[in-house]
C-alpha cells in the first residue's frame, strides 16, 4: 500500500516529528539533543540545529516558514532562522520544556513545563516578536501553574480555533480548556485513566485527538469537551493524528521497553495503527519500528504521514492510490447522493 | 421465541472474566455474542465456577460462595465459609466442596448473625465443608490433615466422589474414609486401613465386570496406590466400594510416584507409573492399564525409556495421547526436547478368542524434539489439540486420529487410526485452553493472571480455523457453560442423524438471516454515525464561518483538499460504470 523510507539521522530516540504548514519540510527532535530538517518527498536532510543541551521534547514552525522553535530539557525554548538554522532567541526557565506550539496567527506560542526540580508544572504563552525577532520578551505573557499534586501536571498543550482557547493535557488522563486570553479556567473533564501523551487538532482546530497511555485514543470537540469517538488499542499509545481528506485517525505507541519480554518486534505492537475516525473501526496496521512508536504525523495535504521510534528511525510513509479510494459502503451511498443532488442542482 | 432460538440451534453459554467484569453471553460463531448478563463488576472476588452439569454458576466473595441459575443467573443459596478459596462439586451437582485457610468459629450465643450461621460448635477449627447445593447446608465438616496444614500445593479435590454421588471417601494417615453421602457416615462405621496410602481415584462411571449380568446395576469402583515400604512392594490396587472388596492388585518396584488416569466409561484404568534405577540417578515410566470390562481384569504393561509428563485418555474411546521425555536434571527449558506419542490398540485377531480379551496397545506414530506440553482431547474423542503452553511461541495443533485419506507409511498399519495434523496456529501469550461441550470449538486465551501478554481468547473450530477473536486487556478467564445430559433416546438421535441434512439446512438458513441481521445493523448504525458527524461537522463550519475564524491560509487549503476529493470520487465512478 506504501513505500516507506527510512530516514536514520537520529543517535537517539525520537521525540516529535512535524510538518510545516506547506508539507515540503518534515521536522523531527530527538533525545540526541539535535533537531533535524528534512525535505519530506524524498527523505533528504536538509541541515539540523545545533545547540540545546538536552533532550529536544517539542518542536513547531510558523506558517511561512521563517522561524522553528524548539522546547527542551535543558530548561530552555529556543528560536530559530530557517532560512539558516541560526538560533535567534533563547527564553530561560526552570524545569524542562515539554512542549511548544504556535498559534494561528503566529504572533505566540504555548509552552508546558514540566513538574520538576521543585517547580510547579506550567503552561505558558511566550510573545514572538516577527518584525524583530531579536527582540524578543522574556517574560511569559501568561503564565497558568499546576496547584494540585504532580499527577494533575500538564502534559501537553495546543491552541484551538481563533487562538480563543488553550487545550490542555493532564498526567492523570483529565484535559482542561483555558481561555487563552485570561488563563481562566473554563472546563475540564476527564477523558483518560493514564497520562496524556499528545493531542493533535484537526485541520479547522473545532476538534482534536488525545492519545494516552491507557491503550486509547479519543476524540473531543472543542466548544464542549465531549468525547465522540474512543480508539480501543493493545498498547500504551504515545501520538494521535488527524488525517485531512480521509475521515482517518493514525496511532503510534507500543509497549514500554520495560515491558516487552523479547526483542522481537511483533510482541511490542510497534506499529502506526489506522482507525475510520467515524465508525471507530481499526482499518490497518504499519509495522517497521523496533520500537515504540514516539509520535505521528499527517502531511497538510494528507499526502504522507511520518512516525518517530523510540528505535532512532524516522518512517516516512506516501500513500497510494487504494488509500484514497477506500470507502466504506455507507460513506459511498453519502457520496454519491451528494454529487447526484449536485448535478440537479447544476441542471 | 427469539430468546429460546439460540437454545434450539444448538449454542452455548460462555462466562468471561475480565478486569473486575463478569458477564455471561451466548456463543454466536464468528458473530458478536449476545449477553444473556451485562457485563457486572465484582460479581466474583476470585473466579467463577460452573457445576459439572451447568446447572449452578458459583461465584465466590470475601464471606463464601453464592450459587446462581436458571434463565437470567439468579440468586439461589449462599454458602458462608469466610475466606474460601477453592470449590469442587460431585459429579451429580448433588454436592459442593469448599476449602478455606481461615478455620471455623463458633459464634457466641448473642451474636446477631446466629440464625444465619450455619455451623455449630462440632466444626470449630475445620476448614473442609461439604454442603447440599439444594438446599444450602453443611452436610459434614472436616479438620484439614495434619500433613496438609502447612503445604503450599494443596492437592484438589481432597475429596472424590462416586460416580453416582453414593458415596465420597478421602485419605487419611494409613487409611482411607469412605462416606455414605445419605448421611455422610462412615461407610460400616470404619476407616478402611490401608498403610501408606497415599492417593486414590473413583472410577468417573459405573462398571460391568465380565461376571456381571447386563441387568445387575452398575458397580462403584477405586483405585489407590501404596508405595514401597517395610521390605514390601509399592502396590496399585482396585476396590470396589461398597464391599471394600480388592478385585486385582498389581505388584511395582523401585516407585517414584504413581498417577491413576480413569477412561470416561471405566472401561480402563492406566496407571503411570514414575520409575528409578536403583542407582536412582534416572527416571522412567512404565504405563499399566487395566482393562475392568473383562474377566480376571487383565493389566497390559508397557515399558518405557522416558518419563511421562501428559496423559490423556481420548474421552469414550480407547486411545490415549502421552507427552514424555529423557529424563534429565539439567535440562535446558529452551531445547525442543519433549516427545508426543499417539496410542491405539492392535485390532483382535477375529478367529482367537484370546485376541479379543488382551489388548496391545502400541504408540502407531511418535513425534519427538516436540515443544508441546499440553493435552487436550474433545469432549466426542477423535481430534485432539496439542499444544505449547508458553508465554511467547505458544502454538496449537490441531490432530484428527481418523483421518479420512490415505494413511502414511510411518503408522503401524495394524491400528485402524490414522493421524493427520490439521492445522497448526500461533497463539502467543496461550495460558489455557477449553473445548466446548460439544467438541465443536475450543477456546483458547492469555489470561491477566499468568501474565500481560496479549490477554484476550480465540475461538477455534475442531479443524483449528479461526472463528472469532477479541484482544482484551485484563482478560482473565474463560468458562464454558457444561450441557446437561441430552434428552433424546438413542432412537431418536438415530433419527436426527439420518435426516441431518434437512436439519442443517434449516440451521445454516437461520446462521444465515442472523448474519445478515448483523450486518443490517451494523450498516444501520455507521449510517447514523456518519450522518450524525456530517450534521455535526456542517453545524462546526457554520459556526466558524459565523464568527469569522475562517482563516484565509486555512480556507484556501481546505477548498484544495475538498476538489482531490471529488476528482478521486469521479474516478472511481467511472470504474463502476
Amino acid at each position: 500500500m506504501m513505500r516507506p523510507i527510512m530516514m536514520k539521522g537520529h543517535e537517539r530516540p525520537l521525540t516529535q516529528v512535524k510538518y510545516n504548514k506547506e508539507g515540503d519540510l518534515l521536522l523531527t527532535v530527538s533525545k540526541d539533543k539535535e533537531a533535524s530538517i528534512w525535505y519530506s518527498s524524498n527523505g533528504e536532510r536538509l541541515g539540523t540545529l545545533e545547540g540545546h543541551a538536552g533532550t529536544i521534547w517539542s518542536i513547531d514552525v510558523d506558517k511561512d516558514t521563517h522561524y522553528f522553535v524548539t522546547a527542551s530539557a535543558d530548561f530552555t525554548v529556543k528560536l530559530w532562522l530557517a532560512e539558516t538554522g541560526e538560533c535567534l532567541h533563547t527564553w530561560y526557565f526552570d524545569s524542562p520544556v515539554k512542549r511548544v506550539e504556535f498559534n494561528h496567527i503566529c504572533d505566540k506560542v504555548v509552552i508546558v513545563t514540566d513538574q520538576a526540580m521543585g517547580q510547579k508544572a506550567s503552561v505558558r504563552v511566550l510573545n514572538v516578536n516577527q518584525k524583530d525577532a531579536k527582540a524578543q520578551d522574556d517574560q511569559a505573557v501568561l503564565t497558568i501553574t499546576n496547584e494540585e499534586d504532580s499527577k494533575n501536571k500538564y502534559s501537553v498543550a495546543g491552541w484551538s480555533y481563533g487562538d480563543l482557547y488553550l487545550i490542555v493535557g493532564h498526567a492523570n488522563g483529565k484535559v482542561s480548556k483555558f481561555d487563552a486570553k485570561t488563563g481562566e479556567l473554563l472546563q475540564t473533564v476527564d477523558v483518560h485513566e493514564g497520562l496524556i501523551t499528545d493531542i493533535q487538532f484537526s485541520e479547522d482546530r473545532s476538534y482534536f485527538v488525545t492519545s494516552s497511555k491507557d491503550k486509547t485514543a479519543k476524540l473531543l470537540d472543542v466548544d464542549n469537551l465531549h468525547i465522540f469517538k474512543k480508539y480501543g488499542a493493545d498498547a500504551p499509545m504515545n501520538s494521535a493524528c488527524i488525517t485531512p481528506v480521509k475521515e482517518f485517525v493514525i496511532l503510534g505507541g507500543g509497549q514500554d521497553a520495560r515491558d516487552v519480554t523479547t526483542t522481537s518486534s511483533s510482541e511490542g505492537k510497534f506499529e502506526a495503527r489506522f482507525y475510520h475516525k467515524i465508525f471507530e473501526d481499526e482499518i490497518g496496521r504499519v509495522k517497521g519500528h523496533f520500537g515504540p512508536l514516539n509520535y505521528v504525523a499527517i502531511h497538510p495535504n494528507g499526502t504522507s504521514y511520518a512516525s518517530g521510534g523510540e528505535d532512532g528511525y524516522i518512517r516516512l510513509h506516501h500513500f497510494h492510490k487504494s488509500y484514497f479510494d477506500f470507502l466504506y459502503d455507507v460513506e459511498k451511498t453519502a457520496q454519491s447522493q451528494v454529487n447526484n443532488l449536485q448535478k440537479e442542482i447544476e441542471a | 421465541m427469539l430468546k429460546s432460538m439460540p437454545l434450539k440451534a444448538g449454542r452455548d453459554q460462555f462466562v468471561l472474566h475480565f478486569n473486575d467484569d463478569v458477564g455471561v453471553y451466548w456463543y454466536k460463531k464468528n458473530l458478536q455474542p449476545d449477553e444473556v448478563i451485562a457485563p457486572r463488576q465484582n460479581w466474583t472476588s476470585l473466579f467463577m465456577k460452573f457445576s459439572p452439569k451447568g446447572t449452578y454458576l458459583c461465584s465466590i466473595f470475601p464471606g463464601g460462595v453464592q450459587s446462581w441459575g436458571a434463565e437470567n443467573f439468579e440468586r439461589i443459596n449462599r454458602f458462608i465459609h469466610p475466606g474460601v478459596r477453592l470449590v469442587d462439586f460431585s459429579p451429580n451437582e448433588k454436592f459442593m466442596v469448599t476449602l478455606s485457610p481461615e478455620p471455623i468459629s463458633a459464634l457466641p450465643d448473642d451474636h446477631p448473625g446466629k440464625s444465619q450461621y450455619p455451623f455449630g460448635p462440632e466444626s470449630e477449627g475445620h476448614k473442609l465443608v461439604i454442603w447440599d447445593l439444594q438446599t444450602g447446608l453443611p452436610a459434614r465438616t472436616f479438620a484439614l490433615p495434619p500433613n496438609l496444614e502447612k503445604t503450599k500445593t494443596m492437592p484438589w479435590p481432597l475429596i472424590k466422589w462416586s460416580f453416582d454421588d453414593k458415596y465420597c471417601a478421602r485419605v487419611g494417615p494409613d487409611a482411607l474414609a469412605i462416606y455414605e453421602t445419605s448421611d455422610f457416615s462412615l461407610l460400616e462405621k470404619k476407616l478402611v486401613k490401608i498403610e501408606g496410602i497415599v492417593d486414590f481415584e473413583f472410577a468417573p462411571a459405573g462398571v460391568r465386570f465380565a461376571t456381571n449380568k447386563k441387568s445387575d446395576p452398575l458397580e462403584a469402583v477405586l483405585a489407590y496406590w501404596t508405595p514401597e515400604q517395610n521390605n514390601q512392594t509399592a502396590k496399585v490396587s482396585v476396590m470396589q466400594v461398597p464391599s471394600k472388596k480388592v478385585l486385582r492388585t498389581v505388584n511395582l518396584n523401585q516407585v517414584s510416584d504413581v498417577k491413576m488416569f480413569w477412561q470416561q466409561d471405566a472401561k480402563y484404568l492406566c496407571c503411570k507409573v514414575d520409575r528409578h534405577t536403583k542407582s536412582k540417578k534416572t527416571m522412567f515410566t512404565n504405563l499399566e492399564i487395566f482393562q475392568l470390562f473383562e474377566r480376571d481384569i487383565p493389566v497390559e504393561k508397557i515399558e518405557l525409556s522416558e518419563i511421562v509428563l501428559s496423559f490423556q485418555w481420548e474421552p469414550k474411546g480407547h486411545r490415549f495421547v502421552t507427552i514424555s521425555k529423557t529424563y534429565n536434571p539439567n535440562d535446558n527449558p529452551a531445547m525442543a526436547n519433549n516427545t508426543v506419542s499417539f496410542y491405539d490398540f492392535e485390532e483382535a485377531k477375529v478367529n482367537s478368542k484370546l485376541a479379543s480379551v488382551l489388548k496391545k496397545w502400541v504408540a502407531f506414530k511418535v513425534m519427538k524434539e516436540k515443544y508441546s506440553n499440553d493435552l487436550l482431547f474433545s469432549p466426542k474423542g477423535r481430534f485432539i489439540v496439542v499444544s505449547t503452553i508458553k508465554p511467547i511461541g505458544s502454538v496449537l495443533e490441531f490432530y484428527d486420529l481418523d483421518f479420512d485419506g490415505e494413511k502414511p507409511k510411518d503408522q503401524s498399519s495394524k491400528v485402524s487410526s490414522n493421524l493427520k495434523l490439521i492445522r497448526s496456529q500461533e497463539q502467543n501469550g496461550l495460558s489455557a485452553l477449553k473445548w466446548d461441550p460439544s467438541g465443536r470449538f475450543i477456546a483458547a486465551w492469555s489470561s491477566a493472571w499468568k501474565h500481560k501478554i496479549e490477554n484476550g481468547y480465540k475461538i477455534y473450530d475442531q479443524v483449528g480455523q479461526l472463528v472469532r477473536e477479541e484482544l482484551v486487556d485484563g482478560f482473565k478467564d474463560f468458562n464454558w457453560r457444561p450441557r446437561p445430559a441430552s434428552l433424546l433416546s438413542a432412537s431418536d438421535r438415530k433419527k436426527v442423524r439420518k435426516n441431518l441434512k434437512e436439519y442443517s439446512v434449516q440451521f445454516d438458513e437461520i446462521d444465515t438471516m442472523e448474519e445478515d441481521a448483523e450486518q443490517r445493523e451494523i450498516i444501520l448504525k455507521r449510517k447514523s454515525l456518519l450522518s450524525e458527524w456530517t450534521s455535526w461537522r456542517e453545524s462546526v463550519i457554520a459556526k466558524l464561518e459565523k464568527l469569522g475564524y475562517t482563516e484565509h491560509q486555512t480556507k484556501r487549503k481546505a477548498e484544495v483538499i475538498e476538489e482531490i476529493k471529488e476528482e478521486v470520487l469521479e474516478e472511481s465512478e467511472e470504474v463502476v460504470e
